[in-house]
């Protein structure tokens, strides 16, 4: 069966054209349902990469202790700037709020918050600091409408941040300028540093 | 075309579209929120509360904590001036104004943000140990083998990355595309 006459051809192509305009709309739909499992994938990343920083950091440190990672710090957190001595603290604030202490180091220091998920929620460094150490105390929305001073908080020299999630973590960084004085900014660290929840008796001192 | 293969199409053209398309965009770290200044990529909000959904699952994917904006401001190179990907057998040259702030480092990560060499060698160079030329600026010698001058290694491997991190700096809130930030040129390749 050879009959290759032209409108035997045109027969042909257009069967083609049939079956191709009738796979079509099956890719668009596969194209739009792409779309919707890239932005769901997306989306469900962080609740479910297997190796994030809440499971790299539950490995290494115990909730509402504070843990340093001298040296350790750039092979637990990816990307850790390997200048710096770290000290990581999980926190839980369903027992009471949490309170934060860095000492001031001879360079540079700074506590950041995140969220269980590793969402940065604030951060503080020494230059807001009116002392040899750095205080902070972090609570929940609840908690922070039962801290009633009575006196001007400002004059408290307190800074309190409200945390979005009752777990998360802390990091206290300080940066050591050059390798030599990497022992000391880890000893200060590791003897100054405090990560501790408070008792209803303990609440944020108002003086 | 019958309904069971065109679903099964539809179904398979889906999966692998999307999950292509994440791969591609958390793996390569390029999200709606970054941007590229030359050779430096930034996502200024990676560190802060309002972080994109790209920002958060490249983070949960490297299982890292991104620096919160108000400590400092993270700026990754993955290529050089001329758009050609960095190499660490190759020698580059990082040379020119770097935002002001109260410190920064500059360090070599391979492509998976692993430190390039073994414990005991320099990862990074800090805004206070390194040697500044006549002009004040800091000229830094990325290469493999050792240089004389500010010299960085970096280890041989052949995905390389730089890491220029600006600690407490105002540069963090207004970075642009018209921030004047560093050069980072080839020298010489093998």
């Amino acid at each position: 069966m050879t009959d290759l006459s032209p409108r035997r051809l045109a027969g042909i192509g257009r069967e083609r054209f049939a079956r191709v305009l009738g796979i079509l709309p099956w890719v668009l739909a596969g194209l739009l349902l792409g779309v919707a499992v890239h932005i769901v994938s997306v989306f469900a990343l962080p609740r479910l990469a297997p190796d994030d920083a809440r499971a790299r950091l539950s490995e290494v440190a115990t909730v509402n202790r504070l843990t340093t990672l001298s040296g350790r710090a750039s092979v637990v957190l990816p990307l850790a700037d390997p200048a710096f001595e770290t000290a990581v603290c999980r926190f839980d604030l369903t027992s009471g709020p949490l309170h934060v202490r860095a000492p001031v180091t001879p360079h540079y220091t700074a506590i950041a918050l995140y969220t269980s998920t590793g969402l940065a929620f604030g951060a503080i460094n020494d230059r807001a600091a009116t002392r040899r150490v750095l205080d902070l105390f972090v609570v929940t929305q609840a908690q922070r409408r039962e801290i009633t001073t009575d006196e001007d908080e400002t004059a408290a020299d307190n800074l309190i941040l409200v945390s979005p999630t009752t777990e998360g973590f802390v990091l206290i960084r300080a940066l050591a300028v050059q390798p030599s004085v990497a022992p000391l900014v880890r000893d200060q660290l590791a003897s100054q540093a405090l990560c501790e929840i408070l008792t209803p008796e303990m609440a944020p001192p108002t003086e | 075309m019958r309904a069971l293969p065109g679903l099964l199409l539809t179904l398979a053209i889906g999966a692998a579209t999307g999950l292509g398309l994440t791969a591609l965009s958390v793996g390569r770290s390029m999200g709606v929120g970054t941007f590229r200044i030359g050779p430096w990529l930034v996502t200024p909000k990676a560190g802060t509360a309002e972080a994109d959904p790209y920002a958060r699952a490249v983070a949960a994917r490297l299982g890292t904590l991104p620096l919160a904006l108000a400590d400092g401001l993270a700026l990754v190179a993955d290529q050089d001036e001329a758009g050609a990907a960095l190499d660490g057998r190759c020698t580059y040259r990082f040379h020119g104004p770097v935002p002001p702030a109260r410190y920064w480092t500059l360090t070599a990560a391979g492509g998976d943000f692993q430190p390039v060499v073994r414990e005991g060698f320099r990862q990074g160079f800090t805004s206070y140990e390194v040697v500044r030329g006549t002009d004040g600026a800091a000229e830094i010698l990325v290469a493999p083998q050792a240089r004389a001058g500010n010299w960085l290694p970096s280890g041989g491997a052949d995905e390389l990355r730089l890491v220029l991190r600006l600690y407490d700096t105002a540069v963090a809130t207004t970075i642009s595309a018209g921030t004047p930030l560093p050069s980072l040129s080839k020298v010489s390749c093998p």
